[in-house]
């Protein structure tokens, strides 16, 4: 393998990874925190990436200028879908096990819901627009702006989600709450207060990360899906309720799917994920980083 | 009117699905003082402490701190209040700093009081300010309790409740925790303290009670209780005298 080949699946890889990680940290903060196995999380990683379209075809607006518009509208799609699903999931069910049971199944219907919404608006066509799609020359790895784009964004994103929960009360009070929810409690932390804005913080992470696919690939209703999957290997990998451990795993999936994909074939990549799924499953059940 | 009492449990019955745990449980505890409540595993003692930090329901009765029912309050409005408790199994912030941990500890506070109140927390654990980049899971379960002790502390508590924070703990260390209880008491706060460590307890209540399969059997103060043939025949199988 030459060096400059390396430099380019290592920059693809990290690219791959990085949204996995805005996702998988998403799904994380409803998972690790509360308890909501979301399996229509990569749908609304779909809707982000159709309001970016939206906006950018008909709007004309600049794609990087429609991230925090995703990131607000799936924010408040979250605090609804809390109100109207979650919260009474929360109030009707005896224990937390209960709870997460239901939730899974509330969420599956979610995701046929919004999925075929999606269908009826929008169709079943991939859709597209070109935004920077000129090619840039970097120490002999040819990469297209527009990757280099959402690399710089997930990058400053992790760096920002990263420094609010280790510098601030709030955030640290959310780290609380995933490792010791009693705790966080007694000491005053009003948990249920907090559930629904973490709930439409991990939506909103979905949303930014779909808006930034679709400025590389096509998108169409069933994007989502995949996306779903890996984050729940990526945050088995990283363990439920770490960040940073969510970040170290998508990253490190994202390279093993981009040079494992290299050296076999495309086509294998769902193989790969799941061979790293399956070895963790087995071989340290508690996340790679747990000791 | 000033009450004398910071905490009063008004003949209080507890269940877990329809299972009586709490049966007709009257106790209070004095402003300032330490109230020690004693009983053999299973007793009731961690549920009453569930029920007067809003943790769990009760079917009857009433539960008064600092002269106001907390009936249906929420943990995060009883802790704004001044009623702190320290749980069985302490529920530290386990991959968070000493430092991070005692900062939570004051989350309802101002920043000032904050940086006051660690301050104070150094000065009292002086081992925590040796370790206040330690993780709070790495530490031992001496150092553990203590963190505990002092994180319920920076939420500046009027009462202070303690669950069998000696459990676990190597005899000096529960000594040391012992006169920190005391210390506390000192310093003005109330303490309502639930212990299997019979002996240790009595000597430094104020006043205890007794707990047996959810009722309460006997009170008094603590020196007097501890020379009571009742709890020498329970805890310790011989007489008193
Ligand atoms: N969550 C629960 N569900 C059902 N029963 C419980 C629960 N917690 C405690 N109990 C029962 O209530 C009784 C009192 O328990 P507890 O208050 O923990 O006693 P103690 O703290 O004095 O050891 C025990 O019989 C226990 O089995
Ligand atoms: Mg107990």
């Amino acid at each position: 393998m030459t060096f400059t080949l390396f430099l380019d699946l290592l920059a693809a890889g990290l690219i791959t990874g990085g949204i996995y990680a805005i996702v998988a940290i998403g799904l994380n903060l409803q998972y690790g925190l509360m308890r909501v196995m979301n399996i229509a999380h990569g749908e609304f990683l779909m809707l982000g990436a159709y309001l970016t379209y939206v906006l950018h075809t008909t709007l004309g607006l600049n794609p990087l200028a429609t991230l925090p518009i995703a990131m607000a509208a799936l924010f408040l799609v979250g605090l609804l879908v809390h109100r109207l699903v979650l919260r009474r999931l929360v109030h009707s069910s005896p224990n937390i096990d209960v709870f997460e049971a239901r939730g899974l199944v509330a969420s599956f219907g979610l995701m046929f819901v919004v999925q075929n919404l999606a269908l009826m608006v929008w169709g079943a066509d991939l859709r597209g627009y070109t935004y920077l799609a000129e090619p840039l020359q970097l120490g002999g790895v040819i990469m297209p702006h527009n990757r280099l784009l959402v690399f710089a964004v997930v990058v400053v994103l992790s760096a920002g989600l990263i420094a609010v929960l280790r510098f601030t009360l709030i955030g640290k009070a959310i780290r609380a709450m995933m490792q010791a929810p009693l705790g966080a409690q007694l000491v005053g932390i009003d948990t249920a207060r907090l559930h629904p804005w973490c709930f439409g913080a991990g939506l909103a992470l979905a949303g930014v990360a779909g808006a930034l696919l679709s400025m590389v690939y096509e998108i169409s209703p069933g994007m989502g899906e995949p996306y779903t999957i890996t984050a729940l290997i990526v945050i088995t990998l990283g363990g439920y309720g770490s960040i940073v451990g969510s970040l170290a795993a998508g990253l490190l999936l994202g390279l093993v799917e981009t040079f494992g994909m290299h050296f076999t074939s495309p086509s294998l990549k769902m193989v790969l994920s799941y061979a790293v799924f399956i070895g963790v499953l087995m071989f340290k059940p508690k996340g790679l980083f747990a000791k | 009117m000033t009450q004398t009492h910071i905490l009063e449990v008004r003949h209080l019955h507890v269940d877990y699905n329809g299972y009586a745990v709490l049966k007709d449980v009257s106790l209070s505890v004095t402003r300032s003082s330490i109230t020690v409540l004693v009983g053999l595993n299973g007793a009731g003692k961690s549920t009453l402490l569930k029920a007067v930090s809003g943790l769990k329901a009760w079917s009857s009765g009433d539960i008064v701190f600092a002269g106001t029912s907390i009936a249906g309050e929420k943990p995060a409005m009883l802790v704004s209040r001044g009623l702190l408790q320290v749980p069985e199994g302490r529920h530290l912030f386990p991959r968070m700093t000493v430092l991070e941990n005692l900062e939570l500890g004051g989350y309802l506070r101002s920043a000032r009081q904050r940086r006051e109140d660690l301050e104070r927390m150094f000065h009292l654990f002086p081992v925590l300010r040796e370790r206040t980049d330690q993780l709070g899971g790495t530490m031992s379960g001496g150092q553990q309790q203590m963190l505990a002790i002092a994180r319920a502390l920076m939420g500046s508590p009027k009462l202070l409740v303690l669950d069998e924070p000696s459990l676990g703990l190597a005899p000096l260390m529960v000594a040391e925790m012992f006169r920190m209880i005391a210390a506390i008491r000192d310093e003005g706060v109330s303490v309502l303290l639930v212990e299997q460590n019979v002996k240790q307890a009595l000597a430094h209540a104020d006043y205890a009670y007794v707990i047996d399969r959810g009722c309460i059997t006997l009170e008094g103060p603590g020196s007097e209780l501890a020379g009571s043939d009742e709890i020498h025949a329970a805890y310790f199988g011989t007489a008193a005298h």
